[in-house]
């Protein structure tokens, strides 16, 4: 057995040592690379189901010598675009003397059952967030259910169950689907003091039916309504309705993810929603949101840049408030201090360096009410120190700490995806 | 009687265990040969056809005297795939100078690999007793699978990276041979140089 391991590690190092790259080494070591490219598919998909540059780059196959390391590195790409679905490259004869064909198989799953931890954060002025959602999928259809309970992301904790359908229709090009929520509210003692009566509510169900259509492929079109009843305190009433109509226009691309180490993402996202009595709203408001984010990877070495902007008008619940002081936006600082009961502006703005597993933030931005009484529109800056394993996802932890004069208590995150 | 006499010896005949390497001893180098060495099974071949290459991990050791320590041990990595057009195989080596062989049968890989696996001979006696053990592990292609994957951490995912060893069904085999006198060796390369 000590034999066997000191082998792989021996023929490892050998591998490495021939070429640099154990994996170029095997693939340039393939004696099909001498024949040349007939025709390359993607099935069962196709390649105009496929983004512009990828298409373009298996394109760039044809006519070519076959090149395995290439095609690795296609499959790779592709297995990306298609959901982190398995796909498989094979190779065969073309239709003449000295030509192969390469197709790559995507494995679609087409039903099954799937989970995933939407959040899992912890901030210790704010406490625990966590959420889960089961889907179960078929080829068009999606139904997905889960748990939520959250203090970051607006101003009072939420806890309660979601649920929603999906369903593709035609290529796949449009989406429609509805989603259900039901959540209970828990306000601090310290908003309770603050907010007017009527301003808190117990509870909230919201219905949001929606259709997402994909514009091209990295960008998307959602457009769909938002009914929202609110358990109020209000002796006049039970509860009350707040309604908006609802659009997000969605951008998403990524780069470079093949062997040369660097890969870059941007995702950035417009959303408004209007309040209006049309749709029976005790609530007339206007709120637009706008974020961008964008990476970088190479090597140990990660950047995230993130901004964020909002704007609210109009009588809103404190859910459609912007928040400050969370895990996101000025971090570090602490949300009652800056933005008890949240903000009608936001502008911030966040970088984020990871060298290994060492990561340094920035946070800088401002938030402030239409009139004063909180949020006075000051510009905050904090920065942060901690561990990330990878920036854009995946597990890690910040100690943050404000940028002011007198005493600044630092702020500790943990968790995954900020 | 006779019959049962004759059926008696071919049976104490197969029971004894048959040497599954030969090694023999060319100048300063040893080479072990394989009774049978089937480096391409149906699984291998399948992932062959389709045009991806598959890695063979060779080890050679040899112990002198007794088996308590080995004496020499040589590492090499071998690279198959298959030729689509011609239905051959090709075997290449990742070290430099790169060894190569193209238009083998399947049941030939095996054979080069072993041809070009020399092992440094220590200093013997033809006194000396030789043991010798292959050891071949298959290097499939593995598929990625990012825990924290970009989207998001998938139950799916980690059920993959878990699941992952129990699929994979790793090809290895195993040859010894020993004890032979370096006496042997000696008249058999005496007697392959007349």
């Amino acid at each position: 057995m000590r034999g066997l391991i000191l082998s792989i590690l021996a023929c490892q190092a050998l591998a490495f040592a021939s070429s640099g790259d154990p994996g170029n080494a095997v693939a340039s070591a393939n004696v099909n690379s001498r024949y040349t490219v007939e025709s390359v598919d993607v099935l069962p998909v196709g390649l105009s189901r496929l983004s512009m540059p990828l298409r373009d780059r298996l394109q760039q196959f044809v006519g070519a010598r076959f090149d395995q390391s290439l095609v690795d590195d296609a499959a790779r790409r592709l297995r990306h675009e298609m959901q982190n679905a398995p796909v498989t490259a094979r190779v065969g004869k073309g239709s003449n003397p000295e030509q192969v064909v390469i197709a790559f198989h995507v494995e679609l799953r087409e039903r099954g059952f799937d989970g995933e931890v939407t959040r899992f954060r912890y901030q210790s002025k704010r406490s625990l967030s966590f959420g889960l959602d089961l889907a179960y999928r078929t080829e068009s259809d999606r139904v997905h259910a889960g748990v939520v309970t959250d203090s970051d992301d607006l101003v009072e904790r939420y806890s309660g169950l979601v649920a929603g359908y999906e369903r593709r229709l035609g290529t796949g090009r449009v989406r429609i689907g509805a989603e259900v929520g039901t959540w209970r509210s828990d306000w601090s003692g310290n908003a309770q003091n603050a907010a007017g009566r009527d301003e808190l509510y117990r509870s909230r169900t919201r219905l949001a039916p929606s259709a997402t259509i994909e514009l091209f492929k990295p960008l998307t079109l959602q457009l769909g309504v938002s009914l929202e009843r609110l358990g109020v305190n209000n002796p006049a009433a039970h509860h009350e309705i707040s309604s908006a109509v609802t659009g997000t226009l969605r951008f998403q691309r990524r780069w470079g993810l093949n062997s040369s180490g660097i890969r870059q993402r941007f995702e950035a996202a417009y959303g408004v929603r209007i309040g209006m009595p049309s749709l029976a709203s005790n609530y007339t408001f206007t709120r637009q949101h706008a974020t961008a984010r964008y990476g970088l990877k190479g090597g140990n070495q990660e950047i995230l840049a993130a901004f964020h902007s909002g704007l609210l008008n109009g009588r809103a619940p404190l859910s459609e408030r912007f928040i400050g002081g969370n895990s996101q936006i000025l971090r570090g600082w602490n949300r009652n201090e800056i933005a008890l009961l949240g903000t009608h502006r936001l502008a911030a703005a966040s970088i984020d360096y990871r060298w290994r597993h060492l990561r340094l933030a920035y946070d800088a931005g401002s938030v402030w009410l239409r009139r004063s009484g909180g949020g006075d529109g000051q510009l905050r800056q904090s920065v942060g120190v901690g561990f990330a394993d990878n920036l854009w996802s995946g597990f890690s932890f910040l100690v943050a700490f404000p940028l002011r004069d007198g005493r600044m208590e630092p702020i500790f995150i943990a968790g995954m995806n900020f | 009687m006779r019959s049962l006499l004759v059926s008696g010896i071919a049976i104490l005949v197969a029971a004894v265990p048959a040497e599954q390497l030969t090694l023999d001893l060319r100048g300063d180098l040893l080479f072990a040969s394989a009774r049978k060495l089937d480096l391409i099974q149906p699984r291998l071949l399948a992932q062959l056809k389709q045009g991806s290459t598959v890695a063979f991990d060779f080890q050679l050791a040899l112990w002198v005297g007794d088996r308590s320590t080995v004496s020499r041990r040589t590492f090499e990595r071998f690279v198959v795939s298959y030729d689509l057009w011609e239905e051959r195989f090709a075997v290449t080596t990742l070290r430099k100078p790169q060894a190569r062989a193209t238009g083998l049968a399947a049941a030939g890989v095996g054979a080069w690999c072993l041809q070009n696996l020399g092992l440094p001979s220590p200093k013997l006696v033809p006194a000396d007793k030789l043991w010798i053990r292959l050891d071949v592990r298959a290097v499939e292609n593995r598929r990625d699978v990012d825990l924290a994957a970009e989207d998001g951490l998938s139950l799916t995912n980690l059920i993959e990276v878990f699941s992952r060893g129990s699929k994979s069904g790793e090809s290895r085999w195993n040859l010894e041979s020993g004890p032979v006198t370096v006496a042997t060796l000696r008249a058999r390369e005496a007697e392959k140089n007349q």
